[in-house]
């Protein structure tokens, strides 16, 4: 069992690399999917 | 089904009880039975993680929703890797700093023992009874499709879980879950890869990716809210949507979807219960960030899945009025076969203009402002058939007072497919992995359920100087009754009983209450005892005053509970004196 200070924090570049990776899935769903978009009008 | 199909499903059943079953033996004591002996990898732990969240209602209803509304569920996900990190930097190393068995033992050594019983209950409440929809959600698909009783479908769930869960503990819970998992990306991928063959060898990528875009299925990241105003309205009223019911948008992904995580995550014990079984607080940290790489795009993938099931139906002109057996068995009776014949008359109509339609605009290569307008007319025409059909017929899901309608047949839609489309041995799997949703996600809530009852109430309250053995055996006990409520919960479900259903939804709304108490607790070092206590009560009354009152989404029902927490426990902080905690129980100080 680990207790306080037993070993060092992951280094912060792991944390850095989610939230990369996490806004590079983010922008380029965006900017793929806004190449096809065409809203649908209102009404029936 | 075939005897082959048949084969392979009963075989995966049997190898998972199997193997959850073969680690009783590992179990000496509450430390193994709950926490693994603290020995188990990240990689397993964290695909256990996923293989809880993935329940089979995200296998089956997810596909639906990318089918009927495209790609927009993945807006729920956004925040999620955000809150991974914070959990890892902030709550991990609270929750390893001790060798606790569950959440919600931080709260007693932060606040005292009744903010933790009242944290544990909380957890208690919310989760037995949504056990019971996670059993019976997909019973009611299976067995429809299957063709056997739902009571079948449901003992079948519950009392294969119950049994090795009991048996083999948290061990069992994880490494079925790995196997599970396993099962559910291999027949994901594989239903995906045959409909990608079928629709790209029908309209080519470039035709899929224009047809699903004109049809609105691929509204992934939406930017602007779609509603108007910046208060919310009154809970009822008729008043145009506001920010705070526009479901899904960009900013309630990330910000409402990251409490909802936040709390999901780092305070139900039904998840930080396999964070409590790593060696060391960094393979916990690994655990939850493979969650953070990977959740999105399997979501997407899910969703995909649905998409593209949409586009083969959309390109082949061949789709069901209604999906569900049991609805289109009430709709066929003599009564209303002339209504039906009605439907049945306009929907072919439809979805004959809807495929010609498509056909125009993919042979235009997405040019054509006629061929656009033809086939977005055609794509409206067909919902609202189906829509009006499911209205008058659907009667599966929701309750008896107010049926679900489509959005009920919706959960029959991949199912259909699956039974009409896999050769044997692939609807073996397909199916197995189905069960194996269900099936991951029950077990985990099962162990963690009896954990919190043990360890929080039975454990601190009863009888602190029981010995391991008598520890132990209370805990599979403890496992195997709430196995048996879980089961019996999705039995009474069947009946429709609208009543369990709002205390389900009740249940729900304290998750930003229990996330708002460890967030007190770790920021707000001066808040004591009576802050803890009336805090939690000010988080669930924020909650409920704001569903009561206001129509606000779901989703930011998260971030209510957690300031009413800050705002009742900060103003108490102010005027609490400040004294010391009494001891904690002798059982628990490990």
């Amino acid at each position: 069992m680990n207790q306080p200070g037993s070993e060092p924090d992951l280094p912060p570049r792991i944390y850095l690399a989610v939230a990369v990776f996490a806004v590079v899935v983010l922008v380029g769903l965006y900017v793929f999917t806004s190449l096809y978009q065409i809203p649908l009008p209102e009404g029936r | 089904m075939t005897p082959l199909a048949w084969a392979v499903f009963a075989a995966f059943l049997a190898w998972v009880v199997w193997d959850g079953l073969k680690r009783s033996s590992s179990s000496a004591n509450l430390e193994d039975y709950y926490a693994g002996g603290r020995s188990i990898p990240w990689w397993a732990a964290g695909l256990s993680v996923m293989a809880t969240q993935a329940s089979a209602i995200t296998v089956i209803g997810t596909t639906g929703q990318g089918h009927e509304g495209g790609l927009g569920f993945i807006h729920t996900y956004f925040g999620l890797p955000f809150a991974v990190i914070l959990l890892c930097i902030f709550l991990i190393p609270v929750y390893r700093a001790q060798p606790i068995l569950t959440a919600y033992e931080y709260l007693e050594r932060r606040f005292g023992p009744e903010t933790r019983a009242l944290g544990s209950f909380i957890f208690l409440l919310s989760r037995c009874l949504a056990l019971g929809v996670v059993i019976n959600a997909p019973a009611i698909v299976l067995s429809a499709m299957l063709g056997f009783p739902l009571y079948a479908s449901i003992l079948a769930v519950g009392g294969l879980t119950t049994l090795y869960t009991v048996f083999g503990g948290v061990s069992a819970v994880v490494w079925t879950d790995v196997k599970q998992m396993s099962v559910i990306l291999v027949g994901l991928l594989v239903c995906f890869g045959m409909l990608a063959w079928d629709v790209f060898g029908e309209l080519g990528l470039q035709g899929a990716l224009e047809a699903a875009g004109a049809a609105g299925k691929l509204d992934a990241v939406e930017l602007v809210p779609a509603g108007e105003g910046w208060w919310p309205a009154a809970a009822g009223s008729d008043a145009p949507k506001t920010f705070w019911d526009d479901k899904y948008n960009l900013w309630s992904g990330l910000f409402g979807g990251l409490f909802l995580m936040l709390s999901y995550f780092g305070c139900d014990q039904s998840q930080v219960q396999r964070i409590l079984t790593n060696p060391t607080a960094n393979e916990s940290r690994r655990a939850l960030l493979l969650s953070g790489f990977v959740k999105i795009p399997m979501q997407l993938g899910v969703l995909a899945v649905g998409v593209l099931l949409w586009l083969s139906h959309a390109a082949s002109g061949d789709e069901p009025l209604l999906y569900s057996p049991a609805d289109l068995q009430r709709a066929e009776a003599p009564e209303n076969s002339a209504e039906l014949a009605r439907f049945e008359s306009e929907y072919r109509a439809a979805l004959d203009e809807r495929r010609d339609a498509l056909k125009a605009w993919v042979a235009v290569d997405g040019e054509g402002g006629a061929e656009l307008a033809r086939f977005q007319a055609a794509v409206r025409e067909a919902v609202a058939v189906r829509t009006a059909a499911a209205k008058r017929f659907s009667r599966e899901f929701g309750t008896a007072a107010e049926p679900a309608g489509k959005k009920g047949d919706t959960n029959y839609v991949f199912p259909h497919w699956l039974m009409n489309n896999l050769p044997p041995l692939l609807l073996g799997l397909v199916l197995a992995a189905i069960f194996a949703a269900a099936m991951s996600s029950v077990d985990s809530v099962l162990n963690s359920l009896s954990a919190a009852t043990v360890v929080d109430f039975w454990r601190r309250f009863l009888s602190p100087g029981a010995s391991d053995r008598e520890q132990l055996v209370v805990g599979r006990v403890m496992t195997f009754v709430w196995g048996i409520v879980a089961t019996a919960t999705a039995l009474v479900l069947v009946s429709g009983s609208s009543i369990i259903e709002q205390v389900n939804k009740v249940g729900s709304f304290f998750y930003g209450t229990l996330l708002g108490m460890f967030v007190l607790g770790i920021f707000v070092p001066r808040a004591g005892r009576l802050a803890g206590f009336l805090g939690t009560l000010g988080g669930i009354a924020a909650v409920l005053a704001v569903h009561l009152t206001l129509r606000v989404e779901f989703l930011w029902y998260n971030l209510v509970g957690l300031l009413g927490v800050l705002l009742v426990g900060g103003i108490v902080t102010l005027f609490e004196p400040r004294r010391p905690l009494p001891e904690t129980a002798p059982a628990d100080a490990v």
